[in-house]
């Protein structure tokens, strides 16, 4: 799948370089990504260990801009529109969940795919989205960290560099902004 | 909240995480003095971290895909039925799937003929008050006999399952034959008049069917439309229930879970929409909309999510179809937006009112092609000619794919050999000469690729082009073979360079700007014009461009795309490329065009998830083409030209992913990923000696374990390839089967002891649970039965074992006796590894991402906890003394075997594998009781080119 990861740094750097239309073009790569990852979970559960959770996207993500031929006027804001940019294409591909589902089944219609209980161990993206944005009003910086981190899938020193700040404010605020989120969604279910 | 605020719950939370835990209370009470919402604001924070967790600490992209993972249903059910008597059926093979249950072909043995049967979900099938529904509703549905209804013979059950046994229909729905694009007027009359004709039987018996969509109508191979699922409609969730009182609530349901219910949304009337009481009107609405569909390709009312749909049903008016088809008459265009009025009191008020609108507009569509024809001459009969004329093509049609059938010879590659060329495992291209004597393929390396020349006869292989950046695509022999084409894709650009194959300096002839990552380049046969793909927006179109000029021949907009591969045909007249829908998931079919333009025509109605190469066969009378058809199954299809019959030329465990035909269309070259595991053992202290116990294909990929006898216990694949058995390898001698073939997929085997059972995760029940059974396979019994249980693990005296839970409610490590009996949960937070018991039984170990928690095997808070090192890769269990633990960590590719003291100290390297391409899988590792071997199952994956030979023609 090598190709994929070279088809999404392409289209990253289309993007970036102004083409307005790459969003729409990455979404069906992403959601090729998605499914691919799905598989290998699903694979794993079964007991089948191939799988290295890497993501493609991360992969190619860091590829770009570490790639010495490519010229990164703004390395740094490239981070925070890549992340950005996944922020928004995961957010709308979980919305329409429906839509990426294999076939029906009706036990899992009501709710928008959560369990009604508890949001740990993994959010809905819909409503983390709100919740940071909630977080963005009132501490931009941290909402950042977890858009960098979560949503681009970058380290704690990519975040730190992608924020010029250091990697303890980074690994200060992911803590605060993690837990803060966590609270937000259980509460607010 | 305010910033001042934030800062300061900031500051103390921080302070207070430097604490030990019960020095915080002191400190927050000192803090937060006399403030008690700050202080209740940083408690909640503080216990909040608690229970976070691993939360978000995983990328949000595998936040979903786990999701995705949990939603799509296990493999099993469909396995399971396959050749069962249900009733007197006898179930022959799955034959589709849906929000209303399964559907398979199976045979009548009373009767002898063939019947469909429909299971009831199997949720639905729990619920008694959904099954008599089910069963009323199927009743007077069965009571329906008209031909153009889906006939129902018999509502059944078996155990515990409704299912419906009807009409055995060969064709394809109308939702298939549509595909983005308008059809002809005639074909539109002729369908809608027969649907209409159904629902007026129906809706005189004042049966609705609520439901009505291209999906739910069926166009017969005879070309009889008949209408699907009478009545079903009325269980699902969304719809208004049976009584017909307003249920707001059902649609705001459907509103809030967007995407959910899209699809079905967008054929609703506005009353459905609304949730109002339904009478027969409802269809006539949905007729409108699958009319509309009909005549201009796409939906009238659309929206990202089910409330944006709703709100365009609701208050949008449509756009004119005939500004989107402007062939259809306007009779048709009055006649749909009469059937789409929002107010029903406006509408069609039966379908014999519609039915009588459509057949007028027919009758006067023979008139006028009559009257054209008298003034030409042709006199009174050319109505009765044009039907003759209709009739003439549609026998020429089924003519035609009988020909298909009975042409004469073997198809290609209908026997065929596969042989290995390339062992590099990072082959991503390869193309053969015409000769079929050389095969060009493509190494590719931390994103460099380099172009090679293998020869068959000798296996020699040479570099012609040092590793580059880029991808190389599009490679090609031409001119006698002699030169190479490829194109470099880099940055957005696309440059096409042909090679000489006997070595020299690549020549660039074309560059092209391609920052589109689903278009491509292809170039003619003859290497004058290069066709190409390329998309702006929603707008993709496929261009001819021959130096000079640029010609546009196709083009796409809206969900529906048209991306790569194509391949010109050998005459260099026409051009096949893929059209890509992501609407309802991805689905990809092929498309004709003459190169020098014209309509463009499907190649038959054939989807496949992904399509990842294509070329003609030298004849131009069939392709050859490299597709998925899911995530795992990647396969080499034939597709005869131009009926588009498609038939599979590979079915392995492999997954292709590159074709090229040499000259005479006998070979081909694919590109073939495989998976392979084997088991080695390696002495403890020894790595040195290490060596392969088992030489199976995928040996113990899904778990293996260790008898108290010092065997070793290893799953390896039946001939179902996807399901199973036990094989037992015993030191020294030739691996014994264990168990007959499964069916199902079995993993994760754990010893339980002396006492001659394991346990293990089994779907042989569908959905997967903790089975036991003895060694060899007998006296299986489940075990568990909740959402989806994982991961078992055994305890050494063979009383208990532990298990994790998919269970939201139930989220942990539950212990439970080995006879069955309630399971205590032990653990109560959510891990991703598996848990192990201690060799004493008294404890198990839990692995967090960040830390190793050893628990009292009875439950209990922890007794120890260690840090792991982030840098390790997965946790794989612990040694026979409980003084150690053993992870798994992968430096250039290469996975091996770590052991760590719990004392802390330095790590000791157990294994010492070296070979690049092969991992060891984190689940797949296993000390023996006594501590001195390690058996690792060790996986490779790999890429290579494999040379594919037609033995039918000599």
């Amino acid at each position: 799948m090598q190709s994929s990861a070279e088809e999404i740094s392409s289209l990253l750097h289309a993007w970036y370089q102004g083409d307005r239309t790459a969003l729409d073009k990455l979404t069906p790569l992403v959601y090729d990504e998605l499914h691919r990852l799905a598989h290998n979970y699903m694979r794993k559960e079964r007991g089948d260990p191939t799988l290295q959770t890497t993501t493609l996207v991360n992969e190619a993500f860091l590829r770009l801009v570490k790639a010495q031929t490519v010229e990164w006027k703004d390395r740094n804001h490239f981070y925070a529109i890549s992340a950005n940019l996944m922020r928004r294409i995961l957010t709308d591909l979980s919305r329409s969940r429906g839509y990426l589902k294999h076939g029906g089944n009706l036990k899992r219609i009501p709710l928008d795919g959560d369990s009604p209980v508890s949001p740990g161990p993994d959010p809905d993206l819909v409503k983390l989205d709100d919740a940071l944005s909630t977080l963005a009003r009132c501490d931009p910086r941290k909402a950042k960290v977890v858009e960098l981190r979560f949503f681009g899938g970058l380290s704690v020193t990519e975040t730190a560099e992608a924020l010029e700040v250091s990697t303890s404010t980074v690994d200060r605020d992911w803590e605060l902004a993690r837990v803060w989120l966590y609270c937000r969604l259980k509460n607010r279910g | 909240m305010k910033p001042a605020r934030w800062q300061q719950i900031e500051r103390i939370y921080h302070e207070a995480l430097k604490l030990k835990p019960d020095q915080r209370e002191v400190f927050l009470d000192q803090s937060c003095a006399g403030d008690a919402s700050l202080r209740k604001e940083v408690d909640v924070l503080l216990r909040g971290r608690e229970e976070a967790g691993d939360f978000i600490e995983s990328p949000a992209i595998e936040v979903l895909a786990r999701k995705i993972a949990a939603d799509s249903s296990p493999v099993g059910e469909s396995i399971n039925l396959i050749g069962q008597m249900i009733s007197h059926y006898k179930i022959v093979e799955e034959i589709g799937g849906g929000g209303m249950g399964v559907v398979y072909k199976a045979e009548d043995t009373k009767l002898g003929r063939n019947v469909a049967l429909k299971f009831l979900p199997e949720e639905l099938s729990r619920d008694r008050h959904s099954v008599e529904r089910f069963r009323r509703e199927a009743r007077s549905a069965s009571a329906l006999s008209h031909p153009n209804i889906c006939t129902i013979h018999e509502i059944d059950e078996h155990e515990g399952r409704s299912f419906i046994a009807m009409e055995y229909l060969e064709g394809q729905t109308l939702k298939q034959r549509i595909t983005g694009r308008p059809l002809e007027t005639d074909e539109i009359l002729e369908i809608a008049i027969q649907v209409i004709s159904g629902l007026h039987a129906a809706h005189s018996e004042n049966i609705i069917h609520r439901d009505l969509k291209p999906a739910n109508i069926f166009i017969t191979k005879w070309g009889h439309a008949k209408i699907l699922d009478f009545g079903l409609a009325k269980l699902l969730p969304e719809r208004s229930e049976g009584t017909d009182v307003p249920t707001a609530a059902t649609t705001r349901d459907a509103i809030t879970s967007p995407g959910i219910v899209m699809g079905t949304v967008s054929y609703m009337s506005p009353e459905q929409a609304l949730g109002k009481a339904l009478d027969v009107r409802t269809d006539l609405f949905s007729l409108g909309v699958v009319l509309y569909e009909m005549a201009t390709g796409v939906l009238p009312f659309r929206g990202n999510t089910s409330a944006e749909t709703f709100n365009s049903i609701l208050s949008k008016t449509p756009t004119a179809p005939v500004r989107i088809n402007p062939d259809l008459p306007d009779e048709l265009e009055r006649i749909i937006n009469r059937a789409l009025e929002k107010d029903r009191e406006l509408r069609f008020q039966s379908a014999a009112e519609i039915q009588a609108a459509l057949k007028r507009l027919k009758r006067d569509r023979v008139s006028v092609s009559t009257a054209v024809s008298a003034t030409a001459g042709a006199g009174a009969r050319s109505g009765v000619r044009r039907r003759i004329l209709v009739a003439a093509v549609i026998v020429l049609a089924v003519a035609a794919s009988l020909i298909f059938y009975l042409r004469p010879g073997p198809q290609p590659f209908e026997r065929m050999e596969i042989t290995r060329l390339t062992y590099t495992g990072k082959a991503s291209n390869a193309a053969i000469s015409p000769d079929g004597k050389y095969v060009a393929n493509v190494v590719t390396d931390e994103g460099k690729s380099s172009l090679r020349l293998h020869q068959i006869a000798t296996g020699i292989d040479t570099q012609i082009l040092a590793p580059v950046e880029g991808s190389l695509t599009d490679i090609k022999f031409f001119r006698d073979g002699d030169y190479l084409h490829y194109g470099l894709a880099k940055d957005g650009i696309c440059s096409l360079y042909m090679i000489p194959i006997l070595g020299g300096k690549p020549i660039k002839w074309f560059d092209l700007e391609l920052a589109d990552p689903l278009g491509g380049v292809c170039a003619s046969p003859g290497e004058k014009r290069v066709a190409l793909i390329r998309a702006k927006g929603s707008e993709s179109e496929l261009v001819i461009l021959d130096g000079t000029d640029e010609r546009r021949i196709a083009a796409r907009k809206g969900p529906e795309r048209i991306a790569a591969p194509a391949a010109w045909s050998p005459d260099g007249k026409t051009i096949a490329y893929n059209v890509l829908s992501y609407e309802g998931g991805f689905s990809s079919s092929l498309e004709a065009v003459a190169a020098e333009g014209g309509a463009a025509r499907p190649i038959g109605s054939y989807k496949w998830m992904l399509l990842r190469d294509l070329r003609w066969l030298p004849d131009g009378l069939g392709l050859i083409a490299a597709a998925y058809e899911s995530d795992s199954k990647g396969e080499v299809y034939y597709i005869s030209y131009p009926e588009g019959n498609v038939r599979k030329i590979t079915n392995d465990l492999n997954k292709y992913f590159v074709v090229s035909l040499d000259g005479d269309g006998r070979s081909l070259v694919a590109v073939q990923n495989e998976l392979i595991s084997h088991i080695w053992l390696v002495p403890v202290g020894d790595p040195a000696s290490a060596r392969q116990i088992t030489h199976g294909r995928q040996d113990g990929l899904s778990g293996l374990t260790w008898t108290t006898d010092g065997d070793i216990i290893f799953t390896a694949p039946d001939s179902r390839q996807d399901s199973q058995r036990w094989i037992m390898a015993t030191d020294g001698g030739e691996p014994t089967r264990l168990t007959s073939e499964g069916g199902f997929f079995n993993g994760d085997p754990s010893v339980c002891g002396d006492s001659g059972y394991l346990v293990y995760l089994s779907y042989r029940a569908g959905t997967p649970h903790i089975w036991r059974s003895r060694l060899d396979g007998t006296d299986a019994k489940q075990l568990t039965d909740g959402v989806g249980e994982f991961m078992p693990s055994c305890s050494p005296d063979g009383t208990w074992f532990t298990y994790g839970t998919r269970d939201p409610e139930g989220v942990g490590i539950w212990r439970m006796p080995i006879e069955g009996g309630a399971p205590v949960r032990i653990w109560e937070k959510y891990i991703g590894n598996p848990a192990r018991i201690s060799h004493d039984g008294k404890f198990v170990a839990i692995p967090d991402k960040q830390k190793l928690m050893i628990i009292p095997s009875e439950g209990g808070d922890p007794v120890k906890t260690f840090d792991l090192n982030p840098e390790w890769g997965s946790w794989v269990g612990w040694t026979s003394d409980g003084s150690a633990f053993l992870y798994e960590k992968r430096v250039n590719g290469v996975s091996n075997v770590w052991q760590r003291n719990l004392d802390g100290g330095e790590s000791k390297q157990l294994t010492r594998f070296d070979s690049e391409i092969i991992d060891i899988a984190a689940l797949n590792v296993a000390l023996s009781p006594d501590g001195k071997y390690l058996a690792v199952a060790r996986l490779s994956n790999t890429n290579d080119v494999v040379l594919i030979k037609d033995l039918n023609i000599q």
